[in-house]
């Protein structure tokens, strides 16, 4: 979901073919990708979905058509889309604006809350879902679908990693020191530290709350740790810092990066400047593999994320981990995304936090 | 929010009045931070050298993670500038923008905008219909803008009587097509704005029968 930041009344002509593309691609059609409804979702309600997804109208809509309209998805070929169905998506596209009021990030709601959003739609989601279930992956912490979900969803696993370590203060001095080691990129990459000093420091903030210098001093519970992310100030300054480490990283190994730089939109290469500048910079600009990889290798930690696409699931792992970074074994503990067309949230297990003692 | 959205204007303000080597200027407007103006000069060896070039700023309240808004208060003849209005098409005005960008780095970024338009994206479509068909006399035109309204200074152009630049040649039009239907007994300022927005200019005419122009003198 692309913000809208342009005064489109100072533009006499149609915004350009491109954004309507970009926002057409990425909306999925089983599901709306933002937070629904931002937290709790009475399970009676339907899904808001059914906008999107014409296979099922809701009931006692008079749609007296014997032509069932066919299902578009992200496979559909966008040349093919009749001027009614491209109405029909832009209809659900007023959805997103909704995403703008839902919090930031949101505190867990089961998975059955998504596996509800899906309840009519792609039984090799369904299938996936409930592999996951099964595993013990239960929460979804729900960030916003504003193009910053997946800088948002790594923050909170980040910080998350951080709480539930046996040592949280030995893990805060790592990850604060993973994150000095980034700095240098940056200054190189030519970003003006007094800028980006400014965007960095309410992590820094964060990070040093778990391994503060008075050892009575409590440490951040999980709630406090939603609350400071839901400050759209802070939160929008950590968006920032994320994605000028990403930049960095990616300016300075062009070598690694240059073959996949490629312009969502078109799917044509792009230079490394034109891509940070482009993709990785701005805000409300989705990540993609090249920006995952290069955030999980800037801050040397292990990213894996489960896709819940439509593909054929085999036998085995049900679901497509998709990992990046050296350290994504179980035992390295990596942040762990959950993946849906356009959109990223926080998969947890609902684990009680080793670091707090049995009561 | 806006304890720091203050802090940072400010400190850009102050930024671009230490430098002195940008020739980049900022001012409030008012003693109000978040309306302000910014001018730089026309770069050389383009048609807008010479000339002096405001902005007016306006800072969003979610500044900067929202791009700052500007458009040219000096009129400007560009593909990518409103000749109306002065609104700007440019990337990063809009999804483009990023909060490492500052005021002194767009307005740096207008400047080499004006070294090099992006026909293909224009804000003004009639310029840029000009500037795509004939180069030299796009040239002139901005040339004539630059010392018309930006105050370029006139030199090696051949002395106008009572003023810089006629409002055929500010048009980028020939007097000599203009005045061929001025004198079938057309107004002026309707000729021009019919023959601007047909890009009667150079071997375009070719392209334009006498009787389109007159159809739309007509309307």
């Amino acid at each position: 979901m692309t913000r809208d930041l342009t005064d489109t009344t100072s533009h006499p002509d149609p915004p350009p073919p491109k954004k309507a593309r970009t926002e057409l691609s990425e909306m999925p059609a089983d599901s709306v990708p933002s937070d629904s409804t931002g937290g709790v979702v009475p399970h009676d309600v339907p899904p808001e979905s059914s906008e999107v997804r014409p296979e099922v109208p809701p009931a006692g809509n008079a749609e007296t058509s014997g032509t069932a309209p066919r299902v578009i998805d992200e496979n559909t070929d966008m040349t093919t889309l009749t001027d009614q169905e491209i109405m029909r998506l832009m209809e659900g596209m007023g959805h997103a604006q909704d995403a703008m009021t839902k919090p930031l990030i949101s505190t867990p709601v089961p998975l059955k809350v998504i596996r509800d959003e899906y309840e009519r739609g792609s039984p090799q989601v369904l299938k996936k879902l409930d592999w996951l279930q099964e595993k013990g992956w239960d929460q979804v912490w729900r960030a916003r679908g504003d193009g910053d979900c997946f800088y948002r969803s790594f923050t909170l696993a980040y910080l998350l990693r951080i709480l539930h370590d046996p040592e949280p203060a030995l893990a805060a001095n790592l990850a604060f020191d993973a994150i000095q080691r980034a700095l240098p990129a940056m200054q190189q990459a030519g970003f003006d530290p007094d800028l980006y000093e400014e965007f960095l420091a309410p992590l820094l903030e964060l990070v040093r709350s778990f391994a503060p210098e008075n050892e009575e001093a409590e440490i951040p519970t999980e709630w406090a740790l939603v609350q400071s992310l839901q400050d759209p100030e802070r939160s929008n300054c950590i968006v920032v810092a994320l994605r000028l480490i990403t930049s960095a990283y990616i300016r300075s190994h062009v070598d690694l990066f240059s073959p996949f730089l490629l312009s969502p939109t078109t799917f044509l290469p792009l230079t490394t400047d034109d891509f940070c500048r482009q993709e990785v910079e701005p805000c409300g600009k989705e990540a993609d593999h090249a920006q995952i990889m290069a955030l999980a290798e800037a801050l040397e930690i292990g990213i894996r994320i489960a896709y819940l696409d439509r593909s054929e699931v085999g036998s085995g792992d049900v679901i497509n981990w998709v990992e990046f970074g050296k350290a994504t074994a179980e035992e390295d503990k990596p942040l762990t995304l959950l993946y849906r067309p356009g959109h990223y949230d926080v998969l947890a297990k609902d684990v009680l936090p080793t670091n707090i003692p049995d009561v | 929010m806006s304890d720091a959205r203050l802090r940072r204007v400010q400190k850009e303000i102050r930024d671009c009045a230490k430098d002195k080597t940008s020739n980049i200027s900022i001012e409030m407007i008012d003693e109000n931070p978040f309306h302000l103006i910014g001018a730089f000069p026309g770069p050389p060896d383009t048609p807008y050298e010479g000339g002096y070039y405001e902005v007016d700023i306006v800072i969003p309240e979610a500044y900067p993670f929202q791009p700052v808004k500007m458009k040219f208060i000096t009129k400007v003849y560009h593909p990518n500038v409103s000749s109306a209005s002065g609104a700007i098409c440019l990337d990063i005005l809009k999804d483009a923008w990023s909060p490492v960008l500052t005021l002194k780095s767009t307005l740096i970024s207008l400047q080499s905008l004006l070294c090099e338009p992006v026909p293909n994206d224009p804000q003004d479509a009639e310029v840029a219909k000009h500037y795509l068909s004939d180069r030299a006399s796009f040239n002139a035109t901005a040339k004539h803008w630059a010392q018309a309204y930006a105050q370029a200074p006139a030199h090696k152009q051949k002395p106008v009587a009572g003023k810089v630049a006629t409002d055929a040649e500010l048009a980028g039009l020939s007097e000599a097509h203009v005045a061929a239907f001025t004198d079938m007994g057309f107004p002026r300022d309707k000729v021009i704005s019919v023959l601007k927005k047909l890009n009667y200019r150079g071997n375009n005419t070719n392209n334009i029968h006498e009787s389109t122009v007159l159809e739309e003198l007509f309307k």
